[in-house]
C-alpha cells in the first residue's frame, strides 16, 4: 500500500514540475518546447501507470478464472 | 541519506548548468558595449590623435575595463613585439587568445576580424571608416543580443533547477 502512495505523490510531483515548465517555456514565446516538455510529462507518468494497470488487469482475470 | 546527498548534487549540477548558459546570455550584450566603446576611444586616437598602432592601442588598453582591456593590451603586445608581425597578425592573435574566455558569438568575432583585417594598412580616413562599420555593426549585434538576453535569461535560470528536479523525481 505504501508503494502506492508514493507513487502518486510522484505523479503529483511530475504534474507540478511539468505545469510549471510549460508556464515558463510559454513565456519565453517557445510554445512548441512546452508541448513538448507536457508530452514528455504524460509519458513518463504512463510508464510508472500502465504496470498497475497489468496488475489490475491480471487481478480481475484471475478473479473471474478468464483463463 | 545517500539518497539525498545524491537527490541534492543532481539538483544543484544541473542547476549550475542552467544558471551558466543564463550568465553567458546576459553577459554578451556588455562585452559587446565595452567592445565598442574601445572602438569609439581607437577612432579618436586614430583620427584625431593621429597616434602610432601600438601606442594607440595601449592607451586604449589603459582606458577601457576589465572586460575588453586585455584584449587590447595583448594585440598592442604583440604588435610592439620585435618579431615584427603585421597590425592584422597582431590583432588576430589577440582575438585568438581572447574569444575562448568570453561570451561572444561566431559573428561577433567575424566582426571583429574582418576589421583587424583592414588596420594599419591604410591612411586615417580609411581607417575611421573601416572602425565606424565595425561599431556599426557591434550596435546592430548589442540590439539582437539584449532581446535574447531578456527572453533567455530568466528560462535557463529556471529550466535548469527544473530539469534537475524532474531527473530526481523520476530516478528515485
Amino acid at each position: 500500500m505504501g508503494n502506492s502512495i508514493d507513487l502518486i505523490f510522484k505523479i503529483a510531483g511530475v504534474g507540478i514540475l511539468v505545469a510549471v515548465l510549460s508556464a515558463i517555456l510559454k513565456h519565453a514565446g517557445k510554445e512548441e518546447q512546452g508541448h513538448i516538455v507536457t508530452l514528455a510529462g504524460l509519458a513518463i507518468v504512463f510508464m510508472w501507470v500502465i504496470q498497475l494497470l497489468a496488475a489490475l488487469f491480471e487481478q480481475v482475470k484471475s478473479v473471474f478464472r478468464l483463463y | 541519506m545517500l539518497k539525498l546527498v545524491g537527490a541534492v548534487l543532481v539538483v544543484a549540477a544541473s542547476g549550475l548548468c542552467g544558471l551558466s548558459v543564463a550568465g553567458n546570455y546576459s553577459r554578451r550584450p556588455r562585452e559587446l558595449r565595452t567592445l565598442r566603446s574601445a572602438l569609439q576611444m581607437l577612432e579618436t586616437e586614430v583620427a584625431y590623435g593621429a597616434t602610432h598602432l601600438p601606442e594607440a592601442l595601449k592607451q586604449v588598453a589603459g582606458n577601457s575595463d576589465r572586460l575588453a582591456g586585455p584584449f587590447f593590451s595583448q594585440a598592442a603586445a604583440e604588435l610592439s613585439s620585435p618579431s615584427g608581425i603585421t597590425a592584422a597578425k597582431a590583432w588576430e592573435n589577440a582575438l585568438n587568445h581572447y574569444y575562448p574566455g568570453t561570451a561572444l558569438k561566431p559573428q561577433d568575432l567575424s566582426i571583429l576580424r574582418s576589421l583587424g583585417s583592414s588596420l594599419g594598412k591604410s591612411d586615417r580616413k580609411d581607417q575611421v571608416k573601416h572602425l565606424h562599420l565595425a561599431m556599426e555593426q557591434i550596435e546592430n549585434s548589442i540590439a539582437i543580443a539584449e532581446e535574447e538576453a531578456a527572453r533567455n535569461v530568466k528560462l535557463w535560470s529556471y529550466l535548469g533547477f527544473l530539469f534537475g528536479l524532474t531527473t530526481v523525481l523520476v530516478i528515485y
